[in-house]
């Protein structure tokens, strides 16, 4: 009974100071803070602990945006405005929202903090110093929304029961070509052939377009007058070099005639196949652009399937040209019998017609030297 | 110091009149006698916060029983285009101010009575019909008021207005800090009204430190100065903004109290009665010893 | 002269085609101010939120407790200083001031919202306002004036008092009741005369004090801390213009003589008055720096320069002049310049310089409030006609002590 008895005072002490050890444990989480991020006073004390408003620290939270829950239902604030259904997840991963941090302002890279846990649910209360809950949230939603927005009035996130949701953001129309007018002396103006750009690179918005504000975007006016957006970022800040690193990106090239007209140009060191997808073989990597994207202006996307450039071809082609004599039984069958891909890139398929053979173990010819280049 | 003498003073020469009438004079509690207390409440406007979402003049209206559209109606801003003021039939009304630095969201200023701390229309009420509360509300007293409208040209905001088209018991109407409304532990209807709390209400003092601690903070998103903390001796309501306050037509006011001048002027002429005795003395000594001179200049001209 | 002149009521018809006109004026002016009465301020008047104040303060009251200044000037001259030769023009001086304050106070309670609460500043004090001191020496310097007036209705019905019908028997009391009241009054009428003056002199300048408060809202070519030394000595100034003024129209209007040896040296001391008005006025102007708003034409500088010229610097210069001394025209004119200029003064402080921060249109009177003014004027310009053909207000030459040629030497 003794032995009973000792044993579980044993096993209550040790439990309970696992617990002792986990508390001081989850405080070294935030051991790294600076005490006066929130005290104003060195000595804060229980009754008069000298809080500060909240300091908006932009800390880095650690949480991957996918574990942010999909949608959150906002309480109902009154009669007048239904309660909103807050796209969580979709705004976490909205470029602008800067993930978790752009509004979870507080969170010291501990598990996210809820509002309330700092806002005051009152707006009667004695600390005055940070907006209550309700205000925190429309200032959050507000800033954004109306920037982007101007007239947008409650009902863009208030909907009430039974309406239709109104347009959360308008749509985005992409300017054919946008003139930046730069600082530079020689070739000051540079055209940017936007929608050639997106069309042919198959590029979303957001692959550019990182960090920006909605409202640049998404306001038909805006785009339409398609001020030069290259005065805007520097405006904004940035430096030649990272105005630069946008085209830099896959314009790799020191020429500045490439987009500064008037200045010199060099032949363009353009990665086709990074940019493309077509990644330029060392036949087609010799040819000048035009013998391909024919006639003037624009550069157009081509088809990728070698038929479309060169017509004709397979009635005349020599298999051997490429280090394979075909043997009898294969000279006579189409391409794409044993080659599925339009562009002869992949490995040719044996299983159309052999169960016990594959290639290259074993090749439907002789094994030839790959003819020299003509000229 | 001078009210004594000086009230004695009148209450002898009114006496014809107002003992005749048997009534008791009441002397106006509302006298510049300082009743500021150090826990009276006011109210921050940040207006960097402010959306102008006209919230707060439904508010205004339902909390004093006007008559008001639906609040869904006040999403429109088209009433800002032109700039407003309070008047009889609204408290309180948000004005728009463009923003240099983007168009399309101009600032927007909600404006009311400022609750001086030294207020002119006590000062200047005949009657003593509007006080200063120890709370710090300016309250006007309908059973007191004669309409003179003098409240009307001293107040430096121009807040006070008339119910110009009642012909019986027509009101001076102007926000009254919702005194009703705090009576029954509820804030003012616009403070509660206004959906991102650009409207922080609270003891003044505390405000003026959340306003000092807003602006150390962000140096970069306001202006270093908080209107209303000294203009015009303080006011209850006060204001933050990102850029001078004559941009968006706040008065640019001296820091001494509006009725100040007008007061010492007037203490100045009745300082323990002594100036109009004295010429009441000077007066009679010339009366007597000129009693018995006949002049006779006239005829001599 | 005065000791030949008696003070008798004038043996004049009431009708005339100018006092039909006067009540013509009249009746609009009641109309316009039943409209008042029954639709409130707003439905007659331009006055709004941003203009709280119009003409029926600025002309109404203001200028009208200016314009009555000559009651408590020619008393001080007159019963204080005993210069009895000018007792000729006390009387109907003291008429004038007595019903242009019965005009402010009648003007006061129609502009008031609540005029059934006029009575409200007897019993509710609030000693730092300018208005209440106002508003209670205006009350009191009424009753004072009255007071002093008593003794021309005791004159009057001494010995003629005439009860109708049944009344008849209450004749004998009624006349020893006036009697002793006359005799009281004679004991006692220099307390009241010293009162006036004393409260005339608080008030005027207090009437000044009204429109500090309004401090940045007022034009700084009038807003200044002296406001209320500038009314005083406005109004002292205008007090002997004004009974020259409505001396000669009297005599004019009833055909008698003009009294220009009296009004002659009233316009001599006039100068020395207007004089100090005159450098005070400048004298404020220079120190505040204000004169820099007169270099740019706007109503405010225009308005401030025909003041200043018009209504002190030309009839200044006029009344220095001898010939203008003893010419009833140029004498008449030099008076009137003056009434008009303070007139203009007043309507200056309290509408012209009120320049409200948010004002979104400037304010003009309305017919309505222009038809009430111009009524109470003819209103008051009728009753006085009706007191001086009834009371013995105006002196005549009286024939029994008069040597005939004495007065036609001088004549």
């Amino acid at each position: 009974m003794t032995r009973i008895a000792s044993v579980g005072l044993l096993l209550l002490t040790a439990g309970a100071s696992a617990v002792a050890q986990a508390r001081p444990a989850s405080r070294a989480a935030g051991a790294s803070l600076d005490c006066r991020a929130c005290h104003t006073s060195p000595t804060p004390t229980r009754n008069n602990p000298s809080l500060s408003a909240c300091p908006r620290l932009k800390v880095q939270g650690y949480h991957a945006v996918d574990e942010a829950p999909p949608v959150i239902t906002l309480g109902t604030p009154g009669k007048t405005y239904g309660p909103v259904k807050f796209s969580h997840r979709e705004h976490a991963h909205m470029s602008a929202a800067n993930g978790c941090s752009g509004c979870h302002h507080y969170d010291q890279a501990r598990p996210i903090q809820k509002c309330k846990n700092c806002h005051a649910v009152s707006r009667a209360r004695g600390e005055l110093g940070k907006p209550d809950l309700k205000a925190a949230m429309h200032r959050q939603c507000i800033e954004c929304h109306r920037e982007w927005n101007p007239t947008g009035g409650c009902s863009t996130c208030h909907i009430k029961e039974g309406a239709a949701p109104a347009p959360a953001r308008k749509k985005v129309a992409a300017p054919e070509r946008i003139v930046y007018e730069t600082k530079a002396t020689q070739g000051k103006s540079v055209t940017f052939f936007h929608k050639d750009h997106t069309d042919r690179f198959a590029l979303a918005c957001a692959d550019c377009h990182v960090q920006e504000s909605c409202g640049a975007c998404h306001d038909r006016k805006r785009v339409a007058a398609a001020q030069p957006v290259l005065t805007r970022q520097t405006r904004a800040g940035l430096t030649e070099d990272q105005a630069h690193e946008r085209c830099a990106n896959c314009h790799t090239t020191d020429a500045c005639g490439t987009c500064h007209k008037g200045m010199p140009s060099r032949a363009l060191a353009f990665d086709h196949g990074r940019r493309t997808g077509f990644t330029l073989n060392r036949f087609h990597a010799r040819l000048d652009c035009r013998s391909c994207h024919k006639g003037t202006g624009a550069y157009r996307s081509l088809a990728t399937d070698c038929e479309s450039c060169h017509k004709g071809w397979q009635k005349t082609f020599d298999h051997a040209r490429a280090g394979l004599q075909l043997d009898e039984q294969h000279k006579d069958f189409e391409c794409e019998s044993c080659h599925d891909d339009k562009t002869f890139r992949a490995k040719p398929v044996c299983a159309s017609c052999h169960d016990d053979k594959a290639w290259p173990a074993h090749k439907p010819g002789k094994a030839v030297p790959r003819a020299p280049r003509k000229g | 110091m001078k009210s004594p003498s000086r009230r004695s003073f009148l209450k002898a020469g009114t006496a014809i009149t107002a003992a005749a009438a048997g009534l008791t004079p009441r002397v106006a509690q509302a006298g510049p006698a300082n009743i500021l207390s150090p826990d009276r409440l006011g109210v921050l406007v940040d207006t960097t916060v402010c959306i102008g979402c006209r919230n707060c003049e439904w508010a205004c209206k339902i909390a004093h029983d006007m008559p008001t559209p639906p609040l869904e109606t006040y999403e429109d801003a088209a009433p800002m285009q032109e700039m407003r003021r309070p008047d009889e039939t609204a408290l309180t009304v948000v004005n728009k101010y463009d923003h240099p630095a983007r168009p399309d969201l101009p600032t927007t200023v909600k404006v009311q009575c400022m609750h001086c701390d030294h207020p002119a229309c006590v000062s200047a009420c005949i009657v003593g019909a509007i006080s200063k509360q120890a709370d710090g509300a300016v309250l006007w007293d309908t059973d007191m008021c004669i309409g003179c409208r003098y409240c009307m040209v001293a107040c430096p905001f121009q807040i006070p207005a008339f119910e110009y088209h009642k012909a019986i018991q027509p009101r001076i109407m102007k926000c009254d800090f919702c005194t009703d409304r705090r009576k029954e532990g509820k804030l003012p209807g616009c403070v509660e009204a206004c959906p991102v709390e650009a409207l922080t209400f609270g003891p003044r003092e505390e405000l003026v430190r959340v306003a000092r601690d807003k602006i150390r903070r962000n140096p970069d998103r306001y202006l270093d100065h908080i209107y209303g903390e000294r203009e015009v001796g303080g006011t209850s309501w006060m204001y933050l903004a990102d850029r001078k306050f004559e941009e968006l037509a706040f008065p640019k006011l001296a820091q001494d109290p509006a009725p100040g001048v007008s007061e010492s002027i007037q203490h100045g002429i009745f300082a323990y009665f002594v100036p109009p005795v004295s010429l009441y003395a000077l007066l009679g000594a010339v009366m007597w010893t000129t009693r018995h001179k006949h002049d006779d200049e006239v005829e001599l001209l | 002269m005065s000791h030949y002149m008696r003070p008798q009521p004038l043996d004049r018809k009431f009708l005339t085609p100018g006092v039909i006109v006067l009540l013509l004026l009249a009746a609009n002016g009641l109309a316009w101010l039943a409209g008042r009465f029954l639709f409130g301020i707003g439905a007659v008047t331009n006055l709004n939120n941003q203009y709280p104040w119009g003409i029926w303060i600025g002309i109404d009251v203001a200028a009208g407790v200016a314009l009555a200044a000559g009651g408590f000037t020619t008393a001080a001259l007159g019963h204080v200083m005993h210069r009895e030769a000018y007792h000729v023009v006390v009387r109907p001086a003291l008429l004038t001031a007595m019903l242009g304050y019965t005009m402010v106070a009648v003007g006061v309670s129609i502009d008031i919202g609540r005029y059934y609460y006029i009575w409200h500043p007897l019993i509710m004090w609030n000693g730092s306002s300018a208005l209440f001191e106002v508003g209670m020496c205006v009350m009191i310097y009424m009753t004072v004036l009255y007071i002093e007036f008593l003794p021309i209705v005791t004159e009057r019905f001494i010995g003629r008092v005439n009860l109708p019908g049944p009344l008849a028997g209450l004749n004998a009391p009624v006349d020893r009741l006036l009697r002793l009241l006359d005799r009281t009054l004679d004991r006692t009428m220099f307390v009241f005369i010293i009162m006036g003056v004393v409260l005339s002199t608080l008030h005027q300048s207090s009437l000044g004090t009204l429109m500090i408060i309004a401090g940045p809202k007022m034009h700084p070519l009038w807003q200044t801390p002296i406001l209320p030394l500038l009314f005083l000595l406005s109004a002292v100034a205008v007090g002997f213009p004004m009974v020259i003024f409505e001396s000669l129209i009297a005599s004019r209007s009833f055909g008698l003589k003009p009294e220009m040896p009296v009004l002659g040296r009233l316009g001599r001391m006039v100068v020395p008055l207007l004089g100090i008005y005159l450098a005070f006025k400048l004298g404020d102007l220079f120190i505040r720096e204000a004169f820099v708003h007169l270099k740019t034409v706007t109503v405010e500088s225009v308005m401030y320069v025909v003041e200043i010229l018009f209504g002190i610097v030309v009839p200044l210069r006029m009344f220095m002049t001898r010939s203008v001394q003893k010419s009833p025209l140029l004498l008449f004119v030099a008076a009137a310049l003056v009434v008009g200029g303070v007139l203009l003064n007043r309507i200056n402080n309290f509408v012209v310089a009120y320049t409200p921060p948010y004002a979104t249109e400037a304010y003009f009177p309305s017919i309505g409030e222009i038809s009430v003014t111009v009524g109470f004027i003819a209103i008051l310009v009728l009753l006085y006609r009706v007191i001086v053909l009834n009371f013995p207000v105006i002196g005549l030459p009286d024939r029994t002590l008069m040597p005939a040629s004495k007065y036609s030497v001088r004549g």
